[in-house]
């Protein structure tokens, strides 16, 4: 599977005569496998190419594909996790896990028989049953990528999903991101604004640049996993990521 | 410390109560009204025992209340189709619901007369009544419960392939629920003073029935006694049934201030 952005582009029409551009035209391919981290300041243009490959807009011109055809809208094999857990209070934690697993056939029993490994990969097997409202952040957030992950998805969708929570909330999430990419060899695009989360996680990181939104920089991070949010070595790679956003904002402004 | 005051609240409600009977007693006893305009306490609890002895008043308990739980379910279900319509299209809710504030604003007694060029004297007329003095608050609640949905909730069904059609089960009425509780709450309120009033009007058992029948012969005992028992009951099943279920879901759902004390 080979996801190939080509050329897509994203505007808004504020009035007839002025638009906005979100997205200036990208174009990176994305292999099978890989974690690949969209990172720059709010307003690059980032999200907006996570909703492209999502399928929630359509871009204004170019294309997506994924394995040669064209993504047309939202579906099963990306599965998109937000800042916010969106758990529903309503289920406990393991139906709101089997939530989006088809039911037509599926008896409930063995529904939540199918998200009990998924559940110890998440280390909730002791929280199968509770509530939402009793569940910390970081454990919410931990049922939302497992409610994803139940659905199989091809490719697992990021868009800041760490960023409400306390650090040491994160510093376990991080680890266990890495763990699920090694275990379950998902593609996972991860969209950030905090470079040394984008080093910590990404084997490539794209650096996205605000007005119009562009990447401007592409960087292959070869540290071994699983990596410490605050080994010295990511901590080098988040300065340098910060310093090539940094040049090209120098840049801009001389011409 | 948490215990003690914790015993002096529940000691509270209670001493509070004997407190104004005693107050009641008190001034009765002064005798600065006759009896028969300003009974005591125990004149009041003298007359409930008289009518307790007489089937008149277990009939009439059973009658009020059979008049509220029918005509509320019937309020019930039509209110909830209403505010789904509402909640779900636009103009639907722009039109029923400046037309539901304004039928808000008609007192429930106002609807007894209508019923009776309906219904005649029978049972309908009090459905009625209760149908029309509570459908538009529950109308307005499960609307405005559906149109305050978190859109998060749907975008996340969506993005989990729910189907269009399985989301009104699925998550909307879910998510609308305690808004949704707290509408069925006030139309039963809304409910049974629609069913005390018709029956003050038009009926030959029923609460509504003893207060009416109290005002002919005179008797300010039965009247206030009468008047106590549907405060009690108003309030018994507003604390034991909706009160107790809206506050399991709002619990649930998170919407208690005691999840963001412990946050």
């Amino acid at each position: 599977m080979k996801l190939i952005i080509k050329n897509a582009a994203q505007s808004y029409e504020i009035t007839p005569q002025r638009k906005f551009a979100a997205l200036a035209p990208v174009s990176l391919e994305i292999e099978e496998g890989e974690l690949v981290v969209f990172v720059g300041p709010s307003g690059c243009g980032k999200t907006t190419l996570l909703n492209l490959i999502a399928g929630f807009i359509k871009p204004t011109s170019g294309e997506i594909l994924l394995d040669g055809k064209a993504v047309e809208g939202p579906g099963r094999d990306r599965l998109m996790i937000f800042q916010e857990p969106a758990l529903f209070p309503w289920l406990n934690v393991i139906d709101n896990i089997t939530f989006g697993l088809p039911r037509r056939w599926l008896h409930p029993a063995a529904r939540r028989e199918t998200a009990r490994p998924l559940l110890r990969m998440m280390h909730l097997e002791d929280f199968e049953t509770s509530a939402i409202h009793e569940l910390s952040g970081g454990m919410k957030q931990r049922v939302a990528l497992a409610r994803a992950l139940a659905l199989d998805p091809r490719i697992l969708l990021c868009d800041e999903p760490f960023s409400a929570l306390d650090a040491m909330s994160k510093f376990e999430l991080y680890l266990e991101l890495q763990r699920i990419h090694r275990e379950t060899h998902k593609t996972i695009i991860f969209v950030t604004h905090h470079m040394q989360e984008a080093a910590c996680l990404g084997d490539r990181v794209f650096v996205f640049s605000g007005s119009p939104g562009r990447v401007v920089h592409e960087v292959k991070i070869n540290l071994p996993r699983p990596r410490d949010f605050n080994d010295p070595k990511v901590v080098a790679f988040a300065a340098e990521l910060m310093s090539k956003l940094g040049q090209n904002k120098e840049q801009r402004h001389e011409t | 410390m948490k215990r003690s005051s914790k015993i002096s609240s529940a000691l509270l409600v209670p001493s509070f109560y004997f407190l104004l009977l005693a107050l009641w007693q008190v001034s009765a006893s002064l005798r600065l009204l006759p009896d028969y305009l300003f009974p005591s306490p125990l004149d009041v609890a003298r007359r409930l025992c008289e009518l307790g002895s007489d089937h008149l008043l277990w009939q009439s308990i059973a009658a009020t209340l059979a008049r509220v739980v029918i005509g509320f379910i019937l309020s019930a279900s039509i209110g909830l189709c209403l505010g789904i319509a509402m909640g779900t299209n636009w103009a639907v809710n722009k039109t029923l619901k400046s037309f539901f504030l304004g039928m808000q604003t008609l007192p429930t007694v106002a609807w007894t007369p209508v019923a009776i060029l309906l219904f005649g004297l029978s049972n309908w007329g009090i459905y009625f009544v209760v149908i029309m003095s509570s459908v538009s608050a529950m109308a307005i609640a499960t609307a405005d419960g559906i149109l305050n949905i978190p859109p998060i909730y749907l975008r996340a069904a969506r993005t989990l392939g729910t189907p269009y059609r399985a989301m009104y089960v699925r998550v909307i009425i879910p998510a609308a629920l305690p808004t949704l509780v707290t509408g069925l709450k006030l139309g039963w309120t809304l409910g049974w003073h629609g069913a005390v009033s018709a029956e003050l009007i038009k009926s030959t058992v029923g609460l509504g029935f003893l207060l009416d029948m109290g005002r002919e012969l005179d008797d300010a005992a039965q009247i206030i006694g009468i008047m106590l028992l549907i405060i009690v009951f108003g309030l018994l099943l507003d604390k034991f049934i909706f009160g107790a279920v809206e506050h399991r879901i709002r619990r649930r759902w998170g919407l208690t201030a005691e999840r963001d004390l412990r946050r």
